[in-house]
Order: C-alpha cells, then sequence, then structure tokens
C-alpha cells in the first residue's frame, strides 16, 4: 500500500507538472532515473531506488500523510482543471524526493482550495477506459522511457505493468479489482466505492504505464496475493466486482506480489539478453520483494531467483553425478509421500500393465526409473489377487550409479523379493546400473535363458518409465536409440509418465513463462496438505526442494546439463508415433481408482483426474501438471499374443 | 425369599461369564465398528487379547469393503493381518471417503476401494520391510488428519 501511494501520488505528482512546470519534470526525471545508491542507514531501501528519501522510522508518518493527500486530491474530474492551475501557478514546488516535507507542504497547499484531480496528468480525460498501452507510455515520457526501461533502471522495469488482453480479477475481503473495458486491473478502495475510482485508478495505473518494449507474449497479466492460491490468479477468469464499504487501502502484499512477479520477468530478460549487470540487481530485488510474500509464491520466487543467480554467476551445481542421484532419490521418496503425483503415476501406471498381462503365465517387468522400487508392490499385490492366480513375475530394474559402491538397486531386489514371497508370488530381478539409458542395448533387456524359458511360455514384457524419458532430450539422438531399443524388445505395453509442460522450447523466455506458471501451480498443490505435523512439513520441505531443483536446472543450464526438458503429452504422442508406437487407451478402472486416490488426500478437492485420449493427466485445478499414457508398438502381430489373449 | 432369590440369580450370573467364552467373546466384538473395537481393546487383558484376534478384524473388514477377491484372504494374512489392514488403510480411507461424500454403493465402487485399500498396504508392507532405511515408513501419512497442535 504504502509503496504504491508513494509511485501513485509521488508520479503523479511529478508527471502532472510535466506540461506545466518542465523544470519540475526534469528534476522529478532525473531523481526517478538515477539510480540511486541506498545511502545511509535508515533510508528506506526500495524508496531510494526511485528516487525518494524517506526515514524508514518515518514510513509511518509518510503513508499517513500520503492517506490524507490521496483523500484531498481525489474528486469529481470537473475541478481538475481549476487545481492544476492553481498547482502549477500558484504553489511553491518542492523537491518531491524528500517525500516528508514534500507531503507536508501539499497538504497545507490542498486544504485551501477544493480537492481536485489535476486533469492535465491524465492521458485521456473523457471516459473510464484505462490509458492504451501507446497512450500511457506517451503521457509519461516525461519519467519513463520505454526504450531503455528495462535495460537501464531498475526502477523503470519494476514500475511498469503489462496490460494482458484479459487480467484476472480478483477479489479480495477489502478491496476489489475491476476489469475496465480496455483491460487492466484496478483497485477500488473501499472508502470511495464506485464514481471516483475511475479517475483514482487512473491516476494509480498512471505510474505503471506499459512499456512499449516489454516482455512480448508474457504470462499476461498477474496479481498475486498471500490467501488465494497463486494458480487461480495466473489463469485468467470471468470478472466480479466487489465494492467494500470498509475504509481500507489495498493491502501491500498484492501490490509487491504484483511486482515481485514483474521482477521476475524483467530479470529473465535480462538473463536472456546477458544483460548480467541488470539481472543481477534483478535478484537481490526479487528476493527482497519475495520476503514479503507469504506461503507458495515466495518459495517459487526464491527458487526461481536462485536459477537466476547460478546463471548471471555461472555457478555450475556442482555434479558429482552419483552423489546427486542418491540425494534426489532421497528427494523424491519425500515427493512421494507429501503430494499425490507419484502415487498417481504409479497406479495408473501399474493398471495399465494389469491389464496389458491379462491372461499371461510370464511376464517380465522393465523399470526405467527403479528408485525405491515403490510402484511394484502393488503390482505384485494386484498379481497375487488376479483370477487365475498370479503369474511368475520378473523384474528388471535400470538405475544410475550410487557413489558409495552399495548396490542400491540390488537392495531394492531382495525387499521386493521378500515381499513377493510372502505373498507366494513366484519374482525374479534383476538389476541395472547404467549412466544414461541409452547406454543400454537390446539384448541386455531380453530373456536370459530362452532354452528354460522356451518350453514354458514365452514372456510379456512391460516397459515402464516415470519421469526419465525426457532426460535424455538432453543428448541429441539418444531418445531415438532408447526408443529403438524398446521397439526391438517387443513389449506388449510401454507406460510412460511424464510432467505435462514445455519447458523444452528454444527461446528462453518462452520456457521461463511456461516454468514460472508450471511451477507456481505445482507448489500451489504442495500448500494445501500443509499445516499438518513435523513429519508432513519436512516432506512438504524436501518436496519444495525438489522441485526447486528441477527450476535451477530449467532456468540455468544449458545444453546436455539441461536434463530437465518437460513436454506436453500432445509433443510426446509425436515422437512416439514417429518411432513406431500406437496408443493405447489406459482403461476406466484406472480413471476411477485414481480418482478415488486423490480424494484421500487432504488438499483433495483441488488435484483433478482428466481423460485425455486415453491418457489420464492429474493436474491442480485446472491445470494438468502430469500425464501417464500407453503404448505399443505399431502394427505389432505377436503370435504369442494372440494365443494367450484371453479375451 | 429375596436372599434365595438373589442367591439364585448371583448363581446364575457367576455360572455364567462372557469372558469364559472367549469365542463368544470374539463374535460378539467382531460387530462392532473401529473405534469401538478399539474401545473394547482397553478393557482389560482378556478383551485386549480377544480383540486382536484377525478373525474379528476380518469381519469389521467386509463389513467396509462389500467386495472380495478369492484369495484375498492368504495374501492379507501374509501381508500382516486385517487388523493392520484395517487400522493403517481401510478405515482412515472409509473416514476419508466418507467426508468427502463418497460412500461405495456400487459393486464396482466397492471393488475400486478394495483394491486400492489393498494397494496402499501392500506398499506400507513393502516399506516396513528391510532395514527401516527410511525413518518410519510414511507412504501412508496422508491418510492421518493432521493434528491441530495449537
Amino acid at each position: 500500500m504504502k509503496r504504491e501511494h508513494l509511485e501513485s501520488v509521488g508520479g503523479r505528482g511529478i508527471g502532472g507538472y510535466a506540461p506545466a512546470a518542465p523544470g519540475m519534470a526534469g528534476t522529478g526525471k532525473g531523481k526517478m532515473m538515477g539510480l540511486d545508491e541506498e545511502a545511509d542507514g535508515g533510508i528506506d531501501e526500495l524508496l531510494a531506488a526511485f528516487g525518494y528519501n524517506v526515514r524508514s522510522s518515518d514510513m509511518a508518518g509518510v503513508a499517513e500523510k500520503l492517506e490524507q493527500l490521496e483523500m484531498a486530491m481525489g474528486g469529481s474530474s470537473a475541478h481538475d482543471d481549476a487545481l492544476l492551475i492553481h498547482l502549477a501557478s500558484d504553489t511553491v514546488h518542492y523537491n518531491p524526493s524528500d517525500l516528508s516535507s514534500w507531503l507536508e507542504s501539499m497538504l497545507s497547499e490542498l486544504s485551501a482550495p477544493p480537492p481536485q484531480l489535476p486533469q492535465a496528468i491524465h492521458p485521456n480525460s473523457s471516459g473510464y477506459n484505462l490509458p492504451q498501452a501507446p497512450a500511457s507510455a506517451h503521457s509519461s515520457t516525461a519519467f519513463f522511457d520505454p526504450a531503455d526501461a528495462l535495460t537501464t533502471t531498475e526502477s523503470s522495469t519494476v514500475t511498469s505493468v503489462d496490460f494482458p488482453a484479459q487480467p484476472p480479477p480478483v477479489v479480495f475481503p477489502d478491496f476489489a479489482v475491476r476489469q475496465s473495458g480496455s483491460g487492466g486491473n484496478r483497485a477500488v478502495y473501499g472508502s470511495e466505492p464506485q464514481i471516483d475510482s475511475g479517475t483514482r485508478d487512473r491516476k494509480r495505473m498512471k505510474t505503471s504505464s506499459s512499456s512499449s518494449s516489454s516482455r512480448g507474449g508474457s504470462g499476461g497479466g498477474v496479481i498475486v496475493q498471500s490467501s488465494p492460491t497463486i494458480g487461480s490468479l495466473l489463469a485468467p477468469a470471468s470478472g466480479t466486482e466487489v465494492a467494500s464499504a470498509l475504509p481500507v487501502v489495498m493491502v501491500d502484499t498484492q501490490e509487491v506480489g504484483i511486482r515481485l512477479v514483474h521482477a521476475l520477468m524483467a530479470c529473465a530478460e535480462a538473463v536472456n539478453e546477458e544483460n548480467f549487470k541488470v539481472a543481477d540487481v534483478l535478484v537481490r530485488q526479487i528476493t527482497v520483494l519475495a520476503s514479503s510474500q507469504s506461503g507458495a509464491m515466495r518459495k517459487v520466487a526464491g527458487y526461481f531467483a536462485e536459477g537466476f543467480a547460478r546463471k548471471i554467476y555461472r555457478l555450475h551445481p556442482q555434479q558429482d553425478c552419483s552423489l546427486d542421484s542418491a540425494f534426489s532419490d532421497i528427494l523424491q521418496m519425500h515427493f512421494y509421500e507429501s503430494c499425490p503425483y507419484l502415487k498417481f503415476a504409479h497406479f495408473t501406471a501399474n493398471q495399465a500393465i494389469l491389464e496389458a498381462f491379462a491372461g499371461c503365465r510370464r511376464v517380465h517387468v522393465i523399470d526405467f526409473s527403479m528408485k525405491q522400487g515403490m510402484q511394484w508392490p502393488a503390482l505384485m499385490q494386484a498379481l497375487a489377487l488376479r483370477p487365475g492366480g498370479p503369474p511368475s513375475f520378473r523384474l528388471t530394474g535400470i538405475g544410475p550409479p550410487q557413489p558409495d559402491n552399495t548396490d542400491a538397486l540390488q537392495q531394492v531386489g531382495w525387499k521386493l523379493a521378500q515381499l513377493a514371497d510372502t505373498i507366494h508370488v513366484d519374482f525374479e530381478y534383476r538389476g541395472f546400473v547404467a549412466n544414461s539409458l541409452a547406454d543400454l542395448e537390446p539384448f541386455m533387456l531380453e530373456t536370459l535363458s530362452p532354452a528354460s524359458g522356451g518350453s514354458a511360455e514365452p514372456e510379456v514384457v512391460a516397459i515402464n518409465s516415470v519421469f526419465e524419458l525426457h532426460r535424455l532430450l538432453a543428448r541429441p539422438g539418444a531418445l531415438e536409440k532408447v526408443l529403438a531399443t524398446i521397439r526391438a524388445v517387443k513389449p506388449r505395453i510401454v507406460t510412460m509418465v511424464e510432467q505435462e509442460a514445455n519447458h523444452n522450447a528454444g527461446p528462453f523466455m518462452e520456457r521461463f513463462t511456461e516454468a514460472l506458471h508450471y511451477y507456481s501451480t505445482m507448489f500451489d498443490s504442495l500448500e494445501g496438505g500443509a499445516g499438518a505435523a513435523g513429519e508432513a512439513q519436512q516432506d512438504q520441505l524436501m518436496s519444495e526442494v525438489y522441485l526447486g531443483r528441477q527450476i535451477c536446472n530449467v532456468v540455468a543450464c544449458e545444453g546436455s546439463e539441461r536434463t530437465e526438458r518437460h513436454e506436453t503429452l500432445t509433443q510426446w504422442r509425436t515422437r512416439m508415433g514417429g518411432a513406431g508406437f500406437e496408443p493405447v487407451h489406459i482403461g476406466s478402472n484406472a480413471f476411477k481408482q485414481a480418482s478415488m486416490l486423490l480424494a484421500l488426500f487432504a488438499g483433495g478437492d483441488g488435484y483433478r483426474v482428466e481423460e485425455k485420449e486415453g491418457c489420464l493427466t492429474l493436474g491442480w485445478h485446472t491445470r494438468p501438471l502430469i500425464a501417464t499414457s500407453a503404448w505399443r508398438v505399431a502394427g505389432a502381430t505377436d503370435s504369442t499374443s494372440a494365443a494367450t489373449d484371453a479375451h | 425369599m429375596e436372599n434365595a432369590e438373589e442367591e439364585k440369580e448371583r448363581d446364575n450370573t457367576r455360572g455364567y461369564n462372557i469372558n469364559d467364552n472367549h469365542d463368544l467373546l470374539a463374535e460378539i466384538l467382531a460387530r462392532l465398528d473401529g473405534p469401538s473395537l478399539a474401545a473394547a481393546a482397553s478393557v482389560c487383558r482378556l478383551w485386549h487379547t480377544v480383540s486382536r484376534r484377525d478373525t474379528v478384524w476380518k469381519a469389521l473388514f467386509n463389513r467396509h469393503v462389500a467386495a472380495d477377491f478369492p484369495g484375498t484372504r492368504a495374501v492379507v494374512a501374509a501381508l500382516g493381518g486385517y487388523r493392520r489392514l484395517y487400522c493403517r488403510c481401510v478405515g482412515p480411507i472409509a473416514d476419508r471417503l466418507a467426508v468427502s461424500g463418497e460412500h461405495a454403493t456400487t459393486t464396482e465402487a466397492a471393488a475400486a476401494r478394495l483394491s486400492l485399500s489393498l494397494s496402499l498396504f501392500s506398499i506400507d508392507c513393502y516399506e516396513r520391510l528391510g532395514d527401516g532405511g527410511w525413518q518410519r515408513p510414511s507412504s501412508l501419512l496422508f491418510l492421518r488428519s493432521p493434528v491441530d497442535v495449537s
């Protein structure tokens, strides 16, 4: 609240003087454009960035005076001229950078004449519409040069607001945000609900002129608040209007939230243009702004800031690959426990595999994402209970090399064997250590001894991959090789779970905005089940670290280091189709089980299971986040499948 | 006369005590619901022992999950028994789903609930195997309601 006030009043004050008193505007402009150092202690840092010297201790008093000034200057547009003339000619103008005394002088000036709003400040006096982007840019060229808004001063980037076509409105108990005809967000102060809101809003938005050079196709106008979820805000929705009767001014966090998002966007652009000096300043600003937020937004902003910092300082995440994999396994376990995404992945994949294995007496599952093997107990149990009794079950697990020579894969296999023993399922296990899936060859994965297996029925193979295939996109040709290997093994079914996002686009900005939206939604969903006991909190924290590492990878790494190359279901469909696979529809059983599973989670009503052309997606509210799909080799005429097909 | 009647009554009651017949006690306890059964287990050592019989919990389980796969009993017994299954999975699941308004009315829904319970149970058993690498098996933590410690 305070900051926006200062901006609006200061900006209006300065801008308003532009036509009337160029000298004043010049001074103001100079102040605004200059990158003021935060001088001595006690001066508020953020304001100093804008060119104002305000002591932190004075803040409360300054804010009060601003409110009074606001009241004094609010009013219908009819008398604007009078005030302008008065202010321009008869009053003594003080340097607005010393905000405290400036306010006093303004108040004393205005207490005499009727409270009016200078007309000329606003670019379009007629109508309700917010200034169109170019118009407002013109009006404020006095103190914002759009051309170098992003590259020179931090103040200009932060205060410029991008007006999207359909900004999301926000309904908040103390105030309302309304959409104007031309689009744009305004806040209505509780004390003056309807009429003056036009002028009021214009004067507020005045300073927030959209610079014409701002990010093309940025992620839409966003307002972030502490209480409602980010996801609902980032997605445009229909506007509603609520005029509050409470005489409250807008909550601080909302404005800071907007600024935070814009700081993130600006920093991304700066990083993209390799303007690391500006980016550095912005990263610090992001950190400061983020600390005032709460919940998911703060964390997401923090991780993105970390990613930017890594990029700027060229901090390559000390990739001790093997140590890294053990650590990420632990993180993934916590992620497994705290939210339903991995469980959903496992349950739906298992259901698809179970259906594919119907009627087969010998089954073989090859798991590309073995980790702790949490997917397989449920499958074994389901196999044990299927009509006709369990088949003999073989499992091949693929995993990365471990740091301390402990054979993690073997340990997992041993545990699974124990479980299989108790439920009387004939079980065989083999583990493969591989740095990358592309190192696998078909002969490794095939049945060892055809002789013994030949007399009995041949094996039916299923291949399972959870969040593994996208890493292959970091090296050209790797995915093609793996898909060829898969095809060579002739699986009955290939189940694949991947993140539903495009974090592999060419331009950095696209990748960044997509990732911002995606991870904000993810973190939102994590917040849903929060506030629980210590263990659950620890789980949540570790899950956030897990996601944070992905964020850093998306933002800071390039080339073969950037392994988090997520792609959407549509993109994967194209790839799989091109590699000779055809989709298998995941049945309704999986859908029902998944829905029931989600109903069990604390934040249950936020999660959504959807079926999209035979694939299942799990999302948070309207945004799908992960997708499970199943495939088989196109046109497979497997004689054994015809024989053993029970249908 | 009163004395005689009282004495006769006392004889009768003394002659028959529910605690004498454990199977009968088990039959009765098998008709209780989860919380009541837990309360019954706190009455005395005998009741504690009897109420821990798996048959009692199996009856409770069958009332909650109207479906049954052949061979379930063997699998459940192998994985740790109906009591554990109920306490860790079926009970909390039933509570959660009741809160969210779903009831296992159709056979399909019941079958789905059963398979979900068994899957989660098997995962939990799996976690408890081995040397306890993770501090505590916590894959089912999400089923427990958050405790307000304010």
